[in-house]
């Protein structure tokens, strides 16, 4: 079975967005990984797109996404789960299918458990999802995309845990000029 | 006049500290390894070569100490790595001199400790030693140089933030070295002025 991965661009002080949701930088390497030259960021973008078989969401990640066209060409050649009480009556552009889960996370991982086989899962966020996964201890991997920038404000990554220490190992480290890829096993 | 920094280890969601202010482990790789190093007086224990080149190179480039009253009252109210240590305090005190060097009290504010700390540092850095409403401090003045962080494998819910209260303005940074411990990850950022 493969492995389900916590993967995200985080600020240097923690955050994922903006206040309004603003991507805030955060995904310039991800959008422009040719420059500044940079074979580390082109190999963790190659590497995601070969191991996600499925992609879990929350309904705003979704939705932001779908309004920036994100899924239109999208690389990924995953299942997408989106976590939502309702499903939308118009399709999103693009060619991926949603499905999309109102019986929570459980469900969610389950349903994209089986559609990977044996590639990884990937929980897409937003925040309040990660933190659901992270709570519910069933994350095997974080991949934190560090970013170089003091956001001041915006939306946490790390937030809600609880106070039971989350202990991790670090097992890779891939260095560009703009971001930081960390990797980390989850120890359970 | 030599540069102004920071050192700090952190979780990995953020913390310095948990809420009480008692240390999770965050310096456990400069004090439980088996590789000595012995500078300002004191043996280190840290747990890697290049943690112990890390360490050595920022007490070397470091020539006087700004620390926080509480960080200073933590630390057992010593001069830090035998520098020059200026502290932040709200109450003024009579200057100390433990084993031969200064530690002075800072009525006056964050901009005036760094003057006299750049007065005694000479080409050498001025270290922002902690806690982080001290660094909080001078990163939002923008007196702030290089940042480095050591980023420690845990994630702990709740404690003292380390970038914290710092505004809305982003401040922009730029990667200037990554150094792998053992478990443990050194980074190290210019702040873009």
């Amino acid at each position: 079975m493969g492995k389900v991965i916590l993967d995200m661009s985080m600020s240097l002080d923690g955050f994922i967005a903006g206040p309004r949701g603003e991507d805030g930088g955060l995904y310039n390497w991800y959008f422009a990984p040719d420059e500044p030259a940079t074979a580390g960021n082109r190999k963790v973008i190659a590497e995601s797109i070969e191991d996600f078989a499925a992609i879990v969401m929350g309904k705003r990640a979704y939705e932001v996404g779908e309004r920036a066209g994100g899924f239109e060409d999208d690389p990924y050649t995953a299942a997408h789960f989106v976590l939502s009480h309702n499903v939308p009556t118009q399709k999103a552009k693009g060619t991926e299918d949603f499905v999309f889960v109102a019986e929570g996370i459980e469900s969610a991982l389950e349903q994209a458990k089986v559609a990977a086989g044996s590639r990884d899962v990937a929980i897409g966020g937003g925040a309040d999802i990660a933190q659901q996964y992270l709570r519910a201890g069933l994350i095997d991997e974080i991949q934190i995309h560090l970013v170089p920038v003091l956001l001041g404000e915006g939306i946490r990554l790390f937030e809600y845990l609880g106070t039971e220490p989350i202990n991790m190992e670090i097992t890779r480290v891939i260095e560009s000029p703009t971001v930081t890829h960390l990797k980390y096993r989850v120890v359970k | 006049m030599g540069k102004v920094m920071t050192d700090m280890s952190v979780t990995l969601d953020g913390f310095v500290g948990r809420p009480d202010g008692s240390d999770p482990g965050l310096h456990d790789w400069v004090f439980g390894g088996n590789v000595p190093l012995t500078m300002g007086g004191f043996t280190f224990h840290l747990t890697s070569l290049s943690s112990a080149e890390f360490f050595r190179e920022l007490i070397d480039h470091a020539g006087a100490v700004i620390v926080g009253n509480g960080s200073f009252k933590g630390m057992g109210e010593d001069a830090l790595f035998q520098l020059p240590t200026f502290v932040l305090t709200h109450e003024s005190r009579p200057a100390l001199t433990k084993d031969g060097v200064k530690v002075k009290f800072i009525c006056d504010g964050i901009k005036s400790a760094l003057k006299q700390a750049q007065a005694a540092a000479g080409d050498k850095a001025v270290y922002i030693f902690g806690g982080a409403n001290t660094v909080q401090q001078y990163l939002k003045a923008g007196l702030l140089d290089e940042i480095q962080i050591t980023v420690v494998p845990m994630l702990i819910g709740d404690g003292i933030r380390l970038f914290d209260d710092l505004g809305a303005k982003p401040i922009e940074l730029e990667n200037t070295q990554v150094i792998s411990g053992v478990g443990i990850t050194h980074m190290k950022f210019r702040v873009v002025k």
